[in-house]
């Protein structure tokens, strides 16, 4: 056995103690060749135990990987040419536009896949294996230089005056800290101050609650026992300008609700809540008529609906705001007034 | 779809409708008559022979251990007095009754009975209370609907529970909001009037039977039309998206760099 | 033919070289040295990606209206005929329909996407468990970082242009997270979107148009650049193997090897994006239909990236303070900003973190193996297994729909597993690592078994090891992180220069001064945690392994 025993290395992970010299000249052993100015040199594969592909030592095997490389150049060529064929024949609205699609993304992939593997198979194939070795170098210069350096900048600071030159210095830090203001101030007009535009809705007392997509305004009666509408203030139809304003219609059936309060704000077994929820903003209405479960698709907060819109479970933090409702003199159904409290989610003004 | 050919349809429909609910009230009303005089549990005949092949189906099936002898519901399940034919419809067409086990959602499995004891049943439900009757309406009808306009009232009242593309999701506590691909348009119908399990009830004058229709049709066109881009990955968005770019996009190409990587 | 052609190009680099002086330049350049490891290309997938982007987005832009408009489609896809929508999905609409190959581009660009971030982030792993993030290497790591932001920013912006329902949910919770920042977040989310949500001023689209296709890929572009160039300054680390050392690089030169395997690897790259996008559909804006503030559909899920924050608001517990007139709603300002903020913080600050808990000031050009560093491993994998709970989170509906699990039930298991799952991670991460460390030291030590049973005189049998071959006990020598000697002989004069590996003693005897260092000294403890060597009795320092006969 060559080898003595080795002493154990300490059992503290992560340190390093030296190796052998025996192993490390092993190591170096390889590198004893010329270098060019760079610090390059060749070094023959065999040395590092890399067997040559056979095509680089066998003519005939050479010959069959260029051609290996050239089929699949000439399949990237004719797939390319394919592309431009299929961009004209096919029906561009066959099936939407996916048997377009197949042929024009099937062939490009072909073509780019054959070019690529073609490439790879370039340098593996017939490119030599021969591996290089380059010197890597320290990125720190050496001492002396590092010091001049630092003398340089040091001598031109002085000069400058910045540390002994009180006025200057004060006087260019207060300009200094100034000058970005009028570049705050050109980002004013990026968008208008909120106000307490968060807090109000289009809701006002007397407006008819009409369905959002048929611009109708909705009857007693029109909701049956166990349905849900979303409706919109009647005049305000359009959600993407009343972002707040979507609110849902529930038609519970008698006795169902359990709060005095919500049954108070709605009209015979109909309560109306804001559709946008509490948490953060999506518009929720995920109803389920027997549980009275109400759930939000974005991050899953539930709310009870026959309770208050109590919340039950997930991470909104408030119930949904109730508007109250009647109904007028033709039955239909219309708000007592905008939403008591802010809609969607809080913000540092709400309170 | 100009006004006039929608006020034709909306017409016709309503007439048609009107002349189904006129059956149905009448079944019903004889279906009470008959339950006052008749006295109860009695194995007593009525007039219309389907009704007594419905009731005798109704035991047999088995329905009537959950919901009563009479339909008038029990601790398991609830009275089916003035639940209508379409739900009797929807539940048996659908499969989803018999239940074969109770839980959050009623799963949609093959039919259990035949098409026509399933009208038979749903003429027997019918006659213990007036309720929603089995829409009546044919292909020609919602393949004229608007299918834009079916598509904004999908994304308003379906798309919330089933998906943009009607692929189901998830309700609270186990419960789920199905897949609409299998459904027929008279199921669609028949859910969207009756409102099944936890389903919100959509009566006709909430969303007129025109409207109905074109939901039906948005449904069903964008079920059976291509998925352009390609493979459509159960059109449930970008979480299928994602598995198949970890598994094609990054899988193939960590195996094109050991490719590329490889001595030889 | 090929006089003529090799005229042609000595003409050429003589042209180049009278004007720039770049012979040596050059020279040096084609014969730089590339370490060819195959993890060493995961990065380039995110090179090359971006390259795609870069072109497929240019063409997107020839057909893309980054306006909210209101007009009436009248395009090829009938489900939307006639639906009022804005220019921005409109033209989403017509390049996906009326554009031969648009739909393909579109697809194309948005896989591209999706794999930039991907292999960004496996990229990132490959660095940070095989230690590349290390001196001399650091401000390379925190421009990957950054990278790694911007990426994940430009992807959102790009996914939210459309203006369609799935991306416009997105930017609603996107408004809501700025509104929750304390003091400052209701005009944040104004002066952002220009209005109040969703952007009635219609300037919003327009401003992410401009940030998604000149700002943050011009910075991206810029920063990939400095990526690259210090790359090729300071040249590539490589694993230990057969010659390699602290001070060399084996491999491929540069011209022509390295630059026709790299051209092979774009291509590939970009036929993966091409065959995807021609085979798997992504983002079907069209089923989506048009944005409105009114509907929201289930299973809404951003691009895989967001998933994270997505999760993070899913999981989080409804907290909100009101005080004095104002209200915190932690329940989004938690996960929705300061998390991100602190978990992209602890990936800027690791390499400095780790290089002061172990004294580390040396320069690394040897990357390790991740079982030589257990700690940093098993901390490594904490980090995973958090974002993939946060990540599986993102996804809990339609993870509870396909199971038919409870939704529920799912999100209360995820509030469990983010904080014990972790833990658990590190552990056995842990124990793994050092697992196979240990079996290293015993093949360096002892040599490898050769499953030959010998009795000797004594009646004892024993298990003949033969010793490692010189080199390839050298090679895990270094991989176990013991020094070569001429990696020893650096001059270890002013700190910074030093290989000032921590060798277990502090430079003063006594207790270390301050808190501080107080602090730094327990880390270190914890980061080269002491494990006593699993039970082999007293027979362990044989090189021989007893067996009973």
């Amino acid at each position: 056995m060559s080898d003595a025993p080795k002493p154990r290395p300490a059992r503290k992970i992560g340190r390093r103690t030296p190796l052998t010299d025996k192993a490390a000249a092993a190591q170096e052993a390889m590198f004893s060749r010329p270098s060019d100015d760079a610090g390059t040199h060749p070094v023959p594969a065999e040395s590092l135990d890399i067997e040559h592909d056979p095509a680089q030592v066998d003519p005939r095997e050479d010959k069959f990987a260029e051609w290996q490389v050239g089929v699949l150049f000439i399949i990237a060529a004719l797939a390319a040419v394919g592309f431009v064929v299929a961009y004209v024949l096919i029906d561009p609205n066959a099936a939407l536009g996916r048997d377009m699609n197949y042929a024009l993304g099937g062939l490009f992939a072909t073509s780019l896949l054959a070019m690529g593997a073609g490439f790879v198979l370039w340098a593996k194939k017939i490119l030599p294996h021969d591996k290089m070795v380059q010197e890597r170098h320290d990125f720190f210069s050496p001492e002396e230089e590092e010091i001049a350096t630092e003398d340089t900048f040091l001598k031109g600071f002085q000069e400058m005056g910045l540390g002994s030159r009180r006025v200057l210095r004060r006087s260019l830090l207060a300009a200094g800290a100034l000058l970005p203001i009028p570049a705050v101030m050109l980002l004013r007009d990026l968008g208008p101050l909120p106000h307490t535009r968060l807090r109000h809705t289009a809701w006002r007392e007397g407006i008819k609650l009409v369905d959002v997509e048929s611009k109708l305004p909705i009857k007693i009666g029109d909701i049956e026992i166990g349905g849900i509408a979303t409706v919109m203030p009647e005049g305000h139809e359009e959600p993407d300008e009343n972002a707040l304003s979507p609110t849902i219609l529930i038609r519970f059936a008698p006795g169902e609700i359990r709060s005095k309060k919500e049954a108070s704000w709605g009209y015979q077994d109909h309560v109306a809540y804001s559709k946008i929820c509490s948490h953060a903003g999506c518009p929720i209405s995920l109803y389920e008529q027997q549980t009275h479960h109400l759930l939000c698709p974005c991050h899953q907060s539930t709310f009870d609906m026959a309770n208050d819109a109590n919340v039950i479970f997930g991470p909104a933090a408030r119930r949904l705001p109730q508007l109250q409702i009647t109904v007028d003199g033709d039955g239909y159904f219309v708000a007592k007034g905008d939403y008591s409290q802010p809609v969607g989610p809080s913000f540092w003004e709400r309170g | 779809m100009s006004p006039s050919t929608f006020a034709r349809r909306l017409a016709s429909r309503r007439r048609q409708l009107a002349s189904a609910a006129i059956v149905a009230v009448a079944l019903g009303l004889l279906g009470m008559l008959y339950a006052a005089i008749a006295p109860r549990g009695s194995a007593a005949t009525s007039a219309d022979p389907a009704v007594d092949e419905g009731r005798s189906l109704f035991q047999s099936l088995s329905c009537a251990s959950c919901h009563g002898l009479n339909g008038e519901g029990g601790k398991r399940a609830p009275s089916l007095i003035g639940v209508g034919a379409a739900a009797v419809d929807f539940q048996m067409g659908t499969g989803r009754m018999p239940l074969q086990q109770h839980g959050a959602e009623a799963p949609r499995k093959r039919p259990v009975a035949s098409e026509g004891d399933i009208l038979k049943v749903a003429a027997y439900v019918a006659s213990l209370g007036p309720g929603p009757a089995i829409p009546q309406f044919d292909a020609a009808d919602w393949q004229k609907a608007d299918t834009a306009y079916g598509g904004a009232l999908f994304r308003t009242n379906c798309a919330q529970c089933h998906n943009f593309a009607g692929s189901g999701g998830a309700l609270t506590y186990g419960k789920y909001a199905p897949s609409l691909s299998d459904a027929t348009p008279t199921q669609i119908y028949e859910a969207m009037i009756t409102g099944p399990e936890n389903m919100p009830v959509f009566g006709d004058k909430q969303i007129t039977p025109d409207q109905k229709l074109a939901i039906i049709n948005y449904v069903r066109t964008i079920k059976t039309q291509a998925d352009p881009g390609g493979v459509g990955l159960g059109r449930v968005g970008p979480v299928t998206e994602t598995v198949v770019g970890w598994l094609v996009g990054i899988g193939v190409l960590v195996i094109v760099t050991i490719w590329i990587g490889a001595r030889a | 033919m090929a006089s003529m052609g090799e005229t042609a190009a000595r003409q050429g680099l003589r042209y180049v070289d009278d004007r720039f002086g770049s012979a040596s330049f050059l020279r040096r350049s084609f014969n730089k040295v590339f370490p060819d490891h195959w993890s060493f290309l995961l990065g380039e997938i995110a090179l090359y990606s971006f390259v795609i982007l870069l072109l497929t987005g240019t063409y997107l832009t020839l057909f893309f209206h980054a306006s909210t408009e209101v007009v009436t489609y009248n395009g090829s896809y009938a489900p939307l005929r006639g639906v009022q929508m804005t220019d921005a999905y409109a033209s989403t609409l017509h390049m996906s329909f009326d554009v031969r190959g648009g739909l393909l581009m579109r697809q194309i660009h948005h896989w591209a996407a999706v794999l930039f971030v991907m292999s960004i982030a496996v990229h990132m792993m490959r660095v940070f468990f095989t230690g590349a993030f290390r001196k001399p290497r650091t401000i390379n790591w925190h421009i990957g970082v950054t990278l790694f932001i911007l990426a994940t920013l430009e992807g959102f912006a790009g996914y939210s242009l459309p203006d369609d329902l799935l991306s416009g949910t997105g930017l609603r919770i996107a408004y809501s997270v700025m509104e929750s920042i304390p003091v400052v977040g209701t005009y944040l989310a104004y002066f952002v979107f220009g209005s109040d949500f969703p952007s009635t001023s219609g300037d919003f689209i327009p401003r992410l148009f401009i940030i998604h296709v000149l700002l943050v890929p011009g910075i991206l572009l810029a920063l990939i650049s400095a990526h690259m160039m210090i790359i090729w300054h300071q040249k590539h680390t490589d694993f230990p193997g057969p010659g390699k050392t602290e001070h060399n690089v084996v491999g491929s030169p540069f011209f022509p090897t390295f630059v026709i395997k790299t051209n092979g690897f774009l291509f590939l790259v970009f036929g993966v994006c091409a065959f995807l996008g021609a085979f798997a559909q992504i983002n079907p804006v069209w089923l989506y239909g048009p944005y409105n503030a009114s509907q929201v559909s289930a299973g809404s899920q951003p691009d895989w990236y967001i998933f994270f924050l997505e999760g993070s608001l899913r999981l989080m517990p409804n907290l909100e303070s009101n005080f004095w007139g104002h209200t915190i709603s932690w329940n989004i300002f938690v996960p929705g900003v300061i998390l991100p903020g602190i978990m992209f913080n602890l990936l800027y600050v690791y390499p400095s973190l780790e290089a002061w808990i172990t004294k580390d000031k040396a320069y690394h050009n040897l990357l390790q193996r991740p079982r030589d560093v257990p700690t940093r491993t098993a901390l490594g994998v904490f980090g995973l297994t958090f974002y993939a709970i946060l990540y599986l989170g993102g996804q809990n509906d339609v993870l509870a729909n396909t199971f038919h699990w409870s939704l529920q039930s799912t999100t209360w298991v995820m509030r469990v597993l983010i904080i014990i799952g972790p833990f658990i991670a590190y552990y056995v991460t842990k124990r793994w690592a050092l697992g196979l460390r240990h079996k290293d030291e015993e093949r360096l030590h002892h040599g490898e078994e050769t499953g030959i049973i010998r009795r000797l005189p004594s009646g004892e049998y024993i298990e003949v090891h033969e010793p490692l071959p010189a080199q390839r006990q050298a090679i895990l020598a270094m991989q176990l992180g013991h020094d070569l000697p001429d990696h020893a002989e650096l001059p270890s004069g002013n700190g910074h220069h030093s290989n000032g590996q921590g060798n277990g003693q502090a430079p003063g005897i006594g207790r270390p001064v301050g808190a501080m260092a107080r602090a730094r000294e327990a880390l270190e403890g914890f980061f080269f945690e002491r494990h006593d060597s699993p039970k082999s009795g007293p027979g362990d320092d044989d090189p021989k392994t007893l067996t009973r006969p």
